[in-house]
C-alpha cells in the first residue's frame, strides 16, 4: 500500500485496499470499516434526555451495527472499474 | 475483466517513476492511471459516506415510525391489557345445552341455572327462539305445535326466568 502523506488523499483509503474489499477480502473489509469508524460513530450517536431533562450523548450498538452491515453488502455491491 | 484491465497498467506504471510534479494530461497514460486511481479513491469515499448517511436516515426513520405506533406494556391501560389476553374455555367448565342437535354454550351462570330450571319443553323454545333465532312459526314445525302454543310457552318462559334472576338478584343482595 502506497500511502500518499498530502492531506487530502491521506484521508482517502489506498486503492488496492478498495479493490481487495470490493473484491471480497477480509482484511481489506476490516480495514474500510476500521476507516469509517468514526463517521459511523458519529452517525449512530444519539441525543437521549435523563429525568432531569439533561441531554446525553451515546451510541446507539444496534444502530452501530446496522451501518456496519450495510456498509459492508454495499462495499462488496462496489464497481472498481466503473469509470474505466 | 477487472483483472485483465488492471495489470496492463501497473506494469505501464512500473516503466516510469510516477512523479506528482507532472501535469495531468502531460503523460497521458501514467497520469490517467493514477488520477483514475484518485477518482475511484474519491467515488469508494463518497460511495461508503452516501451509504452510511442514508442508512443511518433510514434507521432513524424507522425508529420514528415505531415510536409513533409502539406503547410500552406498562402505559397501556386496563382495557387495552385485556385485549391481549384470552381465556381457554374448556366444555366442561361450561353450561351448555343440546336443543335439536345444537350445542349452546351460557356463559352467564345466573342464566344457566335459570334456564335449567325450566321444563325441557319451554327451556327448548326459549333456545330455539333467542339463540338459534327462529322465530316461533319454525320453531312450532320442529316440535309439532300450533304456532300459538309456541308464542304462549315462550313468554311465559321469559317471565319464569325474569322472576328467577330477580329472585337470584335479591338473594345476592340481601347476602
Amino acid at each position: 500500500m502506497t500511502m500518499n502523506p498530502t492531506k487530502t488523499v491521506s484521508s482517502l483509503l489506498p486503492y488496492t485496499t478498495i479493490e481487495a474489499a470490493a473484491s471480497g477480502n477480509v482484511d481489506a473489509i476490516n480495514a474500510v470499516l476500521k476507516h469509517y469508524e468514526r463517521y459511523i460513530a458519529a452517525l449512530a450517536t444519539r441525543t437521549l434526555y435523563d429525568e432531569n431533562g439533561n441531554p446525553h450523548l451515546c451510541v446507539d450498538e444496534e444502530m452501530k451495527r446496522r451501518l456496519e452491515t450495510k456498509l459492508i453488502t454495499k462495499i462488496l455491491s462496489f464497481d472498481v472499474q466503473k469509470i474505466a | 475483466m477487472r483483472k485483465i484491465a488492471i495489470p496492463k497498467r501497473d506494469r505501464s506504471e512500473r516503466g516510469r517513476t510516477p512523479s506528482p510534479t507532472v501535469r495531468e494530461g502531460g503523460e497521458l497514460l501514467l497520469e490517467l492511471t493514477q488520477s483514475q486511481k484518485k477518482t475511484v479513491r474519491h467515488q469508494f469515499d463518497s460511495f461508503c459516506r452516501k451509504v452510511l448517511r442514508e442508512e443511518a436516515r433510514d434507521y432513524i426513520r424507522e425508529r420514528k415510525r415505531l415510536a409513533e405506533r409502539e406503547v410500552p406494556l406498562s402505559e397501556l391501560s386496563d382495557e387495552q391489557m385485556e385485549r391481549l389476553f384470552v381465556l381457554d374455555e374448556y366444555l366442561s367448565e361450561q353450561n351448555y345445552f343440546d336443543v335439536q342437535g345444537y350445542h349452546i354454550i351460557i356463559r352467564d351462570d345466573r342464566l344457566a341455572e335459570a334456564l335449567s330450571s325450566l321444563s325441557d319443553e319451554k327451556r327448548e323454545i326459549v333456545l330455539l327462539s333467542y339463540f338459534l333465532d327462529m322465530n316461533d312459526r319454525e320453531i312450532g314445525e320442529k316440535l309439532n305445535m300450533v304456532r300459538y302454543t309456541v308464542q304462549r310457552r315462550r313468554t311465559s318462559s321469559i317471565a319464569e326466568i325474569r322472576k328467577r334472576m330477580e329472585v337470584n338478584n335479591n338473594d345476592d343482595e340481601s347476602d
